[in-house]
């Protein structure tokens, strides 16, 4: 097929497809439209189960036996990939297109160094020998600002950070100079400052390379940021699409005015900036210091001096009665590590006041101290048992701290106050939405009416828009219970106080 | 929090003062702002 200079690199018409399941054919995507031009950067967003990712799995042929494609086109420079047998598409992928996914722990083999896997792209795709392409990678590792490329190509990938191996991996997309590149949240995983420089670096080969980009993210602010063409989809359908400034400027579908809306606004403040001041804090963080590792036994009886990692160095805070303080940081930086040790589920050196309570160690965290302190973890489908339903879940609080009577009544008042249905009892949590499970957490912690709340970056697994909701339920909870909350999340809309640490 | 440390303590409505911290300001400078803001 001959292409012209106005040929999109990728265009999809009307394309459609369908998941069929054990209850029924799932429409996952209807009538699509899109095109990517080169050197372009179109946008995809949309909430959690909308379709982007369905989206982007159709274009990369990555389809499982269940998909059904009832009609439509997707080209690439022309050419249908709907057509293409598995070998085609195998020598496409890579070459051709490539594709980076969200979290790249999980999209690199953590068996092979970083440098084998990405030497294995440039001869697979290139025909380099092995020892071309481990030059070609070394090179490819600095101009994505690994500083020491030589040494990351050796490092397993349990060897480097967040940062570094995303680095790596969108080495891996750019290697073969492809024609489209489908970059599929690639800053979620991620924490704010190595995403913004992610951010930068994937913008800078972008406009090096022309390569026409499609960027999903449910990220609004990234999106308008990155991207000059956006597309708005909403369960399986593109609701809207034009110019970015024409889309957040002038949206005209409500659903996209929800999505802009819900993007939280740093300058706006949803609590009042009055301080709660009192003499009697409720907890006293009194030079508490957390270490990982422990000495091997041989070492401690040789008395060998062996590597412990500090988690948190002698960190002293306090917490009034009724008051938000949001601590903030870095991945790595020691805040889950904090909150562990303050619910008793790391041991630390130090004091920590509770309540007029000296707490030295996790043998005085007793069933007093864990009813009034309780902790809300960032992913729900982590803390949730997968095996108990709803109502035994939101039971277990009730019957280790409070009154077991009247049950069923209590499990679906405490549904009603996180504004789910009390029928949600019966249910198991993969049967609930992400924000749904957070709700159920949330209503968890707050069952046995603690003096403390530890929220450990409740929000940063949802959608933009579930994110507002749940910040804002926390927000009446709070006010309702009055426990103060010791927040990370969208600290500079939520705390009165921010405690941050410095290089 | 920085590495495990702690060194500054501010009220929220203050955090992106130029009086803060450098390592607080990066944080600050790092996080996406409302959605028409890069437009």
């Amino acid at each position: 097929m001959t292409t012209t200079p106005d040929t999109p690199v990728l265009a999809i018409e009307n394309y459609s497809l369908d998941y069929h399941t054990a209850s029924g054919v799932f429409h996952a995507l209807k009538n699509i439209d899109l095109a990517i031009h080169r050197g372009e950067i179109l946008g995809l967003v949309g909430e959690s189960g909308s379709g982007k990712t369905s989206l982007a799995w159709s274009i990369m042929r990555y389809l499982p036996k269940n998909a059904r494609e009832p009609g439509g086109r997707i080209l690439l420079s022309g050419e249908n990939l709907l057509q293409k047998t598995d070998a085609e598409i195998e020598a496409f992928r890579g070459r051709r297109i490539s594709m980076v996914f969200q979290d790249p722990s999980t999209s690199l083999n953590p068996t092979l160094s970083l440098g084998t896997q990405l030497a294995e792209v440039l001869v697979r795709h290139r025909g380099l020998t092995r020892q071309q392409a481990w030059k070609e990678g070394e090179a490819m590792l600095a101009h994505v600002g690994l500083k020491t490329p030589a040494a990351m190509m050796n490092r397993m990938p349990h060897e480097a950070s967040g940062g570094e191996k995303q680095r790596v991996v969108i080495a891996s997309a750019f290697a073969c100079n492809p024609e489209c590149i489908i970059f599929d949240e690639p800053t979620t995983a991620l924490d704010v400052i190595t995403a913004r420089q992610i951010l930068d670096l994937f913008v800078e080969l972008q406009a090096e390379t022309g390569v026409a980009s499609l960027y999903i993210s449910h990220d609004l602010a990234l999106v308008s940021r990155t991207a000059s063409r956006v597309a708005v989809i909403r369960r399986g359908d593109i609701v809207e699409q034009g110019a970015v400034r024409s889309i957040f400027a002038n949206p005209q579908q409500d659903y996209t005015r929800e999505l802009i809306a819900a993007v939280p606004d740093p300058s706006h403040r949803l609590v009042g900036d009055a301080l709660a001041t009192t003499d009697q804090p409720l907890v006293r963080v009194e030079n508490v210091s957390v270490h990982y590792g422990r000495k091997p036994f041989l070492a401690a009886l040789t008395g060998r001096k062996t590597e412990r990692v500090a988690g948190n160095n002698a960190v002293s805070l306090s917490v009034n009665p009724g008051e938000i303080l949001g601590i903030v940081g870095e991945s790595g930086s020691g805040k889950s590590t904090l909150a562990k040790a303050m619910t008793g589920l790391n041991r630390f050196e130090g004091q920590i006041w509770f309540d007029g309570r000296e707490i030295r160690n996790l043998g005085d965290m007793d069933n007093a101290y864990r009813k009034d302190v309780q902790i809300i973890f960032q992913h729900p489908d982590a803390s949730l048992n997968p095996r108990q339903k709803i109502g035994e879940i939101l039971s277990r609080p009730l019957k280790l701290f409070g009154d077991a009577s009247n049950l069923d009544q209590k499990v679906g008042d405490m549904l009603e106050q996180v504004r789910l249905p009390r029928t949600h009892a019966q249910r198991y949590p993969h049967q609930l939405s992400g924000g749904e499970k957070q709700r159920v957490a949330i209503a968890r912690a707050f069952a046995s009416k603690p003096k403390l709340v530890i929220c450990d970056e409740i929000t940063s697994a949802l959608d933009v828009s579930v994110q507002a909701s749940i910040v804002q339920l926390l927000l009446e909870l709070q006010k309702a219970v009055a426990p103060p909350t010791c927040s990370s999340p969208t600290t500079s809309t939520l705390s009165a106080r921010s405690p941050t640490g410095s290089p | 929090m920085y590495r495990g440390n702690l060194v500054e303590i501010a009220p929220a409505a203050d955090i992106d003062s130029p009086d803060r911290a450098e390592y607080t300001r990066r944080l600050i400078e790092a996080v996406p702002r409302a959605a028409g803001q890069y437009l």
